[in-house]
C-alpha cells in the first residue's frame, strides 16, 4: 500500500515531501483496522503504525535538513530515490509476519544504506565507510539468513505466529536455538549493539553527514522495531533462553557506548558511539517484551530520533561553514548564535535524559517498566552508563556557554532556525506530553 | 486557581516577561526585582491567611498523565510555606544585590533566576512524587547555567562535577521514586499520601533509604559527599552561590523530611547512628577546614556547610526538637548565607580582593558596614537573640535527646564557628588599614538595602521564633508521628 505511493517516484523534494505527508495520512488512516497484505506475510497492526509514521515523520524531518546540505550538489534526485527505497524497506521491517518480509525489509534498507554511505565519491573516508558498512553488513545478513533457514527447518514456516505455536509447544531441538543465536546476531548488527558494533563509528565518521542522521534515526529505529516485534510475536515462548544473553548484551553496549564517547573530541564519532549507547538502552525494552515495553520503545525512538536528528543537523551546519567537528567548534556559540545554542543545548540535554525534555520521560518510563518487572539491577547498570552519558552531552554544552576569547560564528538561514526550534518543540513537547505517545497503543 | 498554584506561577511569568523583554538594561533589573517583590507580597498575603492546623490546604491536583498515575498536585502546609516564604524572600535579596554589578546578558541571568525560583517553589509544594524528581532536577539546570556563564575561570570543569554528582544522587531516588510508585496498590500513584501508607519490609526500607539519602545528602552536602561544594561556592557568581546555599540545600533537608521520614521509618532507624555520625564528623571537618581559610568566601563556604551538616543532624535525630530546630535553621540559614555571601562581594567589588591576610581596617572607613557585618556574624555564630541561636540551640537539644556524645562533639561547632568568624572579622574589618581597604568607599543604596533587611530579619527572627514554631508545628508533629507509627 506504501509502496505504491512511492513507486511514483517523485523527483522534487517538495513533491517527495508531499508523498511522505500523504503516506502519513494514509498509515493513520489504518488506525485498528488490523489489515493483512502479501498473502499475510505483513500485517499493519498499531504497533507497526506508530513505528511507521515515525520512519515517515524522520524521513519528513530529514528531507528539511537535507535540503540545506544538498544546496550545491545536484545528486540530489538518486538520493532522494534510494532514501525513499530505504523508507520501504523500514515499513515492511516495521510491519512484517513473516521471516521472508523480514528479510526483504532489512535487505532493501541495507543496500540502500551501502550505497548512500558510499556516496560521497570524492571522500576517501566515504569510500571506506561505504566498503565497511558493505562487507560487514553482508556478513550479518549471511548470519540472519542461516538463522533464519534453520527456523525454517524446525518449523516448517517462515510465519511468525506459526513460529510462536511451534515454540509455545515446547521440546525444541537443538538446531532451533542456534538458528535464534543466528538470527540474534544478525539483529545485533543491524542495531548497532556489542559485539556488533565496530562499523558504527567509522561509518558514522566516514559517511556524509545527512546519511549518517538518516542512518542514526530511520535504520536504528526500523532495526529495534523488527528486532522488538520478532521477537515479541515469535520467541516470547522462550524468553528466559535469550533474555540473559541480552541483559549482558545490553548492560555492556550502554557501558562500553557511553565510555567510548567520554574519550572522543570529533562530534561525529561522539554521536556515533552515543547512539550505540541509545541501543543499549532500546534493547531494554525488548527485554521487558511486553505492551509497556514496547510503548517504551516507541517513545524511547521517537525521543532519541527527535533529538539525533536535530544534533546531525547542527553538525551540517558545522562541518559545512568550519570543515571540522572538533568539539573545540563550539566554543564561545552561546554568545554569537544564542538562540542555536539553546535549542543544541536542549537537545542535548534530552539525550542526557534531563527533565523535562522527551529524553528524559523515554528513560523513566523505561526504567519503570524494567523495574516493574523485576530487573533493578539492570536499571540500576543503565542509571550509572547514563551519568557517564551526563559527562559528556555536558561538555558541548560548557564549550558552547562559557566565555572565551575565541568566538565561533555561524551563519544560520532563518529557515535552518525554525527547523531547530521544531525539533525542541518536539523535544518538549513529548518531555510534558508522553502521553501522546505512551497512549496512543 | 488556588494559592499554592498562584505562588507556583508568578516567578514563572516573571521569568518569561524578562525572557523577552527587550529594552533599557537599568529598567530591567528594576523590573526583576518589582516581579520577584510581587511573588513576596503573594506569599506573604498567603502567609497571613494561612492556618496551619489543617494540613495540607489550597491543595490543587491537574492531570498530566493520569495513565501513569502522575497529577500536577501541589499543596502547602505549615513547613512548605515556611520554605516558599524563605525563597521568596531571599529572591528579591538576591536580585537586589546583583543590581549595580556589571553583568552580562542580563535577560538570561534574571529569566534563569526566575527559573530557579520557579523550580524551587515546585519542590516545596507539590505533593506528587514524580512532579517533585522533575521540580528537583529542573532546579539543577539554571544554577548549572548561572554558574557555567557566570562563573569564574575554571567553571566548565567545576560546574561538570556539580553537575554530575547532584545527578547521580538524583537517579538514585528517581529509582527509589518507581520503586515506591511500583508498591502503591491498584494501577499506582505518585501522590505523597499513598506513599505515606505503603507497608514495606526493612529490608526494602534500608536500599530506598540509601537510594533518597544519597541525593539528599548530595545537595546538602553531608560528609563525605561534599567534594563538589567548595569549589562550587567559591567559583559560581555570587547570585548563584547565594541561591545554592541560601536555598538550594534547603531543597535536600526539605526532601529528607517530606520524602524519607514519613516513608521509610525503619529504614531511618537503621541507619540513624551511621548517618548522625557522618553528619557530625562533616560538621568538625568543616569548621576545621574554615578555620584555616585565607580565601574569605570559601571560609564562608566551609562554614555553610558545618552549619548544614548540624541542621541534618538534627533531622535525622527524628524527634521533634531536632526538627523543630531544622525548620528555623533552616529558614536562619538561609538568610545567614545570603548575608555573608553578600558581605564577601561586597568586600571584593570594592577592594579587589578576598583574600583575608590582604585586608585589615575597613571599620575605620565605613561604620555602618561594620555594624550590618557584625549582626549577620552574630546570627551566624549564634548569640542569644538571634536567628542563628535559636535553631541551634533547637538542634542541639535535639541530638542531645538521642545521645549526649553526639551533641557534645556537634556542639563544639559553636565555639569553632565564632574562632572562625571572630577571626576573620577581625583581620578584615579591624587593625590597621591595608592598602587594599583603603579604596573601600560608602555603600550603595542597593547594598544598604540588602544588608539592613538581613540584618533586621536576623534580629527579628531571633526575638520572636515562636511564631515560626508556631506555623510550623502541625506539619512537624504530622511527620513525627508518621515517622514513628512502627515503633
Amino acid at each position: 500500500m506504501l509502496a505504491e505511493i512511492f513507486s511514483f517516484k517523485k523527483i522534487l523534494p517538495v513533491l517527495v515531501f508531499f508523498g511522505l505527508a500523504t503516506a502519513l495520512y494514509f498509515n493513520f488512516n489504518d488506525w485498528s483496522t488490523y489489515h493483512s497484505y502479501f498473502y499475510n506475510m505483513t500485517t499493519i497492526d498499531n504497533f507497526s503504525i506508530v513505528f511507521s509514521s515515525l520512519l515517515i515523520g524522520a524521513v519528513i524531518m530529514w528531507l528539511l535538513m537535507a535540503g540545506s546540505y544538498y544546496r550545491d550538489e545536484n545528486k540530489i534526485t538518486d538520493h532522494l530515490a534510494i532514501i525513499c527505497f530505504a523508507l520501504v524497506g523500514g515499513i515492511l521491517m516495521t510491519s512484517y509476519t513473516n521471516l521472508m518480509m523480514l528479510f526483504v525489509g532489512i535487505e532493501t534498507i541495507s543496500i540502500s544504506m551501502y550505497v548512500l554511505a558510499a556516496s560521497d565519491k570524492v571522500s576517501l573516508r566515504s569510500n571506506e565507510a561505504g566498503l565497511k558498512y558493505f562487507l560487514m553488513g553482508a556478513f550479518a545478513t549471511g548470519l540472519l539468513l542461516f538463522g533464519i533457514a534453520l527456523i525454517y527447518g524446525c518449523t516448517a514456516s517462515f510465519d511468525l505466529g506459526v513460529i510462536a505455536g511451534y515454540v509455545s509447544a515446547g521440546n525444541l531441538p537443538q538446531m532451533f536455538y542456534v538458528g535464534l543465536i543466528l538470527i540474534l546476531s544478525g539483529m545485533f548488527f543491524k542495531a548497532g549493539v556489542i559485539p556488533f558494533h565496530w562499523w558504527t563509528p567509522d561509518v558514522y565518521q566516514g559517511a556524509p553527514t545527512a546519511i549518517t542522521a538518516f542512518m542514526a534515526t530511520v535504520v536504528k529505529a526500523a532495526a529495534f522495531a523488527s528486532f522488538f516485534r520478532l521477537f515479541q510475536m515469535s520467541f516470547a515462548g522462550v524468553a528466559g533462553w535469550w533474555i540473559e544473553i541480552l541483559i549482558i548484551v545490553s548492560a555492556v553496549t550502554m557501558i562500553f557506548g557511553n565510555l567510548m564517547a567520554v574519550s572522543q573530541t570529533s562530534l561525529k564519532r561522539l554521536f556515533a558511539y552515543s547512539s550505540i549507547a541509545h541501543a543499549g538502552y532500546m534493547l531494554m525494552a525488548i527485554i521487558a517484551c511486553n505492551d509497556m515495553g514496547a510503548r517504551s520503545l516507541i517513545l524511547y525512538a521517537y525521543a532519541y530520533s527527535a533529538a539525533s536528528i536535530g544534533a546531525f543537523a547542527f553538525l551540517i551546519i558545522l562541518i559545512n561553514q568550519l570543515q571540522t567537528d572538533h568539539q573545540d567548534a563550539l566554543k564561545g556559540l552561546a554568545y554569537s548564535n544564542p538562540l542555536l545554542a539553546i535549542f543544541l543545548a536542549v537537545i542535548l540535554i534530552s539525550l542526557a535524559g534531563i527533565p523535562p525534555t522527551a529524553g528524559f520521560f523515554a528513560k523513566y518510563y523505561l526504567f519503570t517498566t524494567l523495574i516493574s518487572q523485576g530487573y533493578v539491577g539492570l536499571v540500576i547498570i543503565a542509571v550509572l552508563s547514563s551519568l557517564i552519558g551526563v559527562y559528556f552531552y555536558l561538555r558541548p554544552i560548557i564549550f558552547m556557554f562559557q566565555h572565551s576569547n575565541v568566538e565561533t560564528k555561524l551563519k544560520i538561514s532563518q529557515s535552518s532556525l525554525a527547523f531547530f526550534a521544531l525539533v525542541t518543540l518536539i523535544i518538549v513537547i513529548l518531555g510534558f506530553m508522553p502521553q501522546l505517545i505512551i497512549e496512543i497503543i | 486557581m488556588s494559592e499554592s498554584l498562584l505562588l507556583l506561577m508568578l516567578p514563572l511569568a516573571s521569568m518569561l516577561i524578562v525572557a523577552v523583554y527587550n529594552g533599557d538594561k537599568g529598567l530591567l533589573s528594576k523590573g526583576a526585582v518589582a516581579a520577584s517583590l510581587i511573588s513576596l507580597l503573594a506569599s506573604v498575603y498567603v502567609l497571613l491567611t494561612f492556618n496551619s492546623t489543617v494540613g495540607f490546604q489550597s491543595v490543587s491536583s491537574y492531570n498530566w498523565i493520569p495513565s501513569l498515575g502522575i497529577n500536577l498536585s501541589f499543596g502547602l502546609d505549615g513547613l512548605s510555606i515556611l520554605l516558599v516564604m524563605l525563597t521568596n524572600f531571599l529572591t528579591p535579596l538576591i536580585i537586589l544585590a546583583t543590581v549595580n554589578r556589571e553583568i552580562k546578558n542580563q535577560r538570561a541571568f534574571y529569566a534563569l533566576i526566575f527559573l530557579m525560583q520557579f523550580a524551587l517553589i515546585g519542590v516545596f509544594t507539590t505533593l506528587d512524587a514524580f512532579v517533585f524528581y522533575v521540580f528537583w532536577e529542573l532546579a539543577l539546570i539554571p544554577i548549572y547555567f548561572i554558574c557555567l556563564m557566570w562563573g569564574g575561570k575554571y567553571s566548565g570543569a567545576i560546574t561538570l562535577k556539580f553537575f554530575i554528582y547532584t545527578l547521580t544522587g538524583s537517579l538514585f531516588m528517581l529509582t527509589g521514586i518507581i520503586y515506591l510508585y511500583l508498591q502503591t496498590p491498584g494501577s499506582h500513584t505518585f501522590a505523597l499520601q499513598s506513599f505515606y501508607t505503603l507497608d514495606l519490609t526493612a529490608q526494602e526500607q534500608s536500599y530506598l533509604f540509601w537510594a533518597f539519602f544519597l541525593a539528599f545528602a548530595i545537595k546538602i552536602p553531608i560528609w563525605p559527599l561534599h567534594t563538589w561544594q567548595p569549589d562550587t561556592y567559591t567559583d559560581a557568581p555570587t547570585a548563584g552561590t547565594m541561591l545554592l546555599s541560601g536555598i538550594m540545600l534547603k531543597m535536600g533537608i526539605y526532601g529528607i523530611m517530606r520524602w524519607m521520614l514519613p516513608v521509610m521509618p525503619l529504614g531511618i532507624m537503621q541507619w540513624q547512628n551511621l548517618v548522625l555520625v557522618l553528619c557530625i564528623i562533616g560538621v568538625l571537618y568543616a569548621s576545621c577546614l574554615a578555620l584555616v581559610q585565607n580565601d574569605f568566601k570559601r571560609l564562608v563556604a566551609y562554614a555553610s556547610m558545618a552549619h548544614v551538616g548540624l541542621i541534618a543532624a538534627g533531622v535525622f535525630t527524628t524527634n521533634i526538637y531536632g526538627l523543630q530546630g531544622a525548620t528555623i535553621q533552616m529558614l536562619a540559614h538561609g538568610i545567614n548565607a545570603v548575608g555573608l555571601f553578600y558581605i564577601v562581594d561586597i568586600i571584593q567589588s570594592k577592594t579587589g580582593t578576598r583574600q583575608i591576610n590582604e585586608l585589615g581596617g575597613i571599620a575605620h572607613n565605613n561604620r555602618l558596614f561594620s555594624i550590618l557585618f557584625v549582626i549577620v556574624l552574630l546570627g551566624t555564630v549564634a548569640l542569644p537573640l538571634t536567628n542563628g541561636f535559636v535553631g541551634e540551640f533547637l538542634l542541639l537539644n535535639g541530638i542531645f535527646n538521642y545521645n549526649i556524645w553526639f551533641a557534645a562533639f556537634a556542639g563544639l561547632t559553636i565555639i569553632l564557628g565564632a574562632v572562625y568568624m571572630l577571626r576573620s572579622y577581625k583581620s578584615i574589618m579591624l587593625g590597621d588599614i591595608a592598602s587594599p581597604s583603603s579604596k573601600f568607599e560608602t555603600l550603595q543604596y542597593n547594598e544598604k538595602i540588602v544588608l539592613s533587611v538581613v540584618a533586621i530579619a536576623i534580629i527579628a527572627m531571633g526575638i520572636c521564633p515562636q511564631y515560626f514554631i508556631n506555623l510550623a508545628q502541625p506539619a512537624l508533629e504530622n511527620i513525627f508521628q508518621l515517622s514513628h507509627l512502627h515503633n
